[in-house]
């Protein structure tokens, strides 16, 4: 069933995609006010792999997302992961967004504990295997970065601080698929770097699932191993292209040739994209 | 050249002990409170003001003093109305407030029904109350609940109802039911709301109160006022507004106390974010 996905998947090559989104077309209202959102839309991501999609501001990238995770379904075509068709909701993902949305009233580490409140089969066992769940987020937050800190609440965390934190909650269910919606987009240029090195690090350590949209193309190059350009609105798939270095990528690597042409490269198609 | 010169001389001017008091953030209104009523007394003096049209403040003491057995039985009674009625509003503001802000069939149904409601005004309310229930203790209770009732059901609502679709997102995309989603996110978050409500909503029920005891009483602060009245006691009617006045006063205290106590993190987390966007 998987393997005959694959197959026909334009974009998938020997491995199995664990994400697959064929031919999408996603429309908004109806009648007159209707927007097209997606049109044609197809790419797929495999297991572990960590793909970027890139493009013009409004060209439906979030839209991606909320129909990947089952939040929205779509108006044509199907999207599959893990072998089954989505179908509402997922609860094999987490999420992290531009906004922290870390819940003022709960401590740092409550707010990235919250996911095990509501994930089976966390959400029963976490009364009776608090301190082993407690010891999972602290070391959690201290991958990040950010031991000690538990306590605080989230208000007294820088906005770097609190972006870590919010991955530290898209991860503590340990989730096969990471959506991360421009999560560093409200970050300075500094700490969003910084940020790079802690998800990446996060990535090869755990190696879940990763489909970050962005509008970042030095960002996209840097964390991806598959970066998919759409197009503006109705939002297509336009270009997609492997990134061949290796892994761990410094900031260092960033000022390098190989890297600077990628993103040279993925920038035209972008600004092809904008004049259109 | 005079802006910088004006910052300057302020902070010269600071330096006396008087006017140290004066910029000193809790004396300052005791200040302007003490002055406004020497003034006031120096006035009816100098001008030889009628006890009957404006009593000095020196007069009204008295008479607070002279009548405060009375004025306790009344006080008493008015607090008493004041609070059954806060706490029937509390509950049932409660309630339609959550079932308002959680279903959007109920918000549509009952919303603009609210909003008119809240539009008459409650004193002509009062009229209909006495036909029905008589003069005395319940026409007051239930004015004083019918004024404090909306503004804790707007409240808690609107609390319900600004929960940021991101966080909703997080949450449904993690299989939450609608039921965790208001347990753990839609109540904690509407109770600075309801809490910030709480401390306008009982001054209104003491307003609900005086209203209807001025209208339709035979007991409370509003009924003692409006007999004062008639009988030209105008020292002991200002004597019942003092009393109003510092019942309200202190009734407000209370629940702005219990507000910071339970939801303290909403006004921290507020000034935190002005001082994130001031840098």
């Amino acid at each position: 069933m998987a393997l005959a996905d694959a197959a026909a998947s334009p974009l998938a090559d020997d491995a199995i995609p664990f994400v697959t989104i064929d031919d999408v077309d996603l429309v908004y209202g109806r009648d007159e006010s209707k927007v097209h959102a997606l049109t044609g839309a197809t790419f797929a991501v495999e297991k572990g792999g960590f793909a970027a999609v890139v493009g013009p501001s409004g060209c439906g990238k979030s839209s991606l997302m909320k129909l990947t995770t089952g939040l929205i379904k779509p108006t044509k075509g199907r999207i599959v992961l893990d072998g089954a068709e989505v179908d509402g909701p997922v609860n094999i993902a987490g999420m992290a967004f531009q906004n922290p949305t870390l819940l003022p009233w709960r401590s740092t580490l409550k707010n990235i504990m919250l996911p095990l409140e509501i994930v089976e089969p966390h959400r029963s066992r976490l009364r009776a295997h608090r301190a082993e769940y407690e010891a999972r987020a602290q070391d959690l937050l201290a991958s990040v970065g950010l031991a000690g800190f538990g306590e605080r609440a989230p208000w007294e965390l820088s906005g770097g601080m609190q972006q870590r934190a919010s991955l530290c909650r898209a991860l503590i269910h340990e989730p096969e698929l990471l959506m991360l919606d421009e999560p560093f987009g409200a970050l300075d240029a500094f700490t969003r770097e910084e940020l790079w090195g802690v998800l990446q690090n996060l990535w090869m350590e755990r190696r879940f699932t990763v489909i970050l949209v962005t509008h970042d193309l030095r960002e996209a190059v840097y964390l991806a191993d598959t970066i998919h350009v759409m197009s503006a609105r109705p939002g297509k798939i336009v270009a997609s292209r492997k990134v061949p270095l290796d892994f761990p990528r410094t900031l260092e690597n960033t000022f390098e040739p190989a890297f600077v042409d990628i993103v040279h490269e993925l920038r035209n198609h972008i600004s092809r994209e904008r004049q259109t | 050249m005079t802006d910088a010169a004006e910052p300057l001389g302020r902070e010269r001017r600071r330096s006396g002990a008087l006017p140290r008091l004066l910029t000193n953030d809790y004396a300052a209104p005791w200040l302007v409170a003490i002055a406004t009523l020497a003034m006031w007394e120096g006035a009816c003096r100098a001008f030889e003001i009628k006890k009957y049209i404006l009593p000095a403040p020196s007069l009204i003491a008295l008479d607070l003093w002279k009548w405060r057995d009375v004025i306790a039985i009344h006080a008493g009674q008015t607090l008493y109305t004041t609070v059954i009625g806060f706490i029937f509003a509390v509950l049932g503001g409660l309630a339609l407030g959550v079932a308002v802000g959680y279903s959007r069939f109920l918000y549509k149904a009952l919303y603009p029904i609210l909003i008119a409601f809240n539009s008459v005004p409650k004193v002509a309310i009062v009229p209909i109350l006495v036909i029905w229930f008589g003069i005395g203790t319940i026409p007051a209770v239930i004015t004083a609940f019918l004024l404090s009732f909306f503004p804790i059901v707007v409240n808690v609502a609107a609390g319900l109802a600004t929960v940021e679709p991101e966080m909703e997102d997080v949450l449904r995309s993690l299989g939450a039911s609608r039921r965790d989603m208001f347990l753990k996110v839609g109540l904690p978050r509407s109770m600075p709301y309801f809490f910030a409500s709480l401390k306008i909503a009982i001054t209104l029920a003491l307003v609900g109160s005086v209203i209807s005891e001025t209208i339709a009483g035979n007991a409370g602060i509003g009924y003692l006022m409006l007999n004062a009245s008639s009988r030209f006691e105008t020292p002991l009617v200002f004597a019942g507004l003092v009393v109003v006045a510092a019942m309200g006063v202190a009734i407000y205290a209370l629940f702005a106390s219990f507000e910071n106590r339970f939801t303290g993190w909403a006004t921290r987390s507020q000034s935190q974010r002005f001082e994130a966007s001031g840098g």
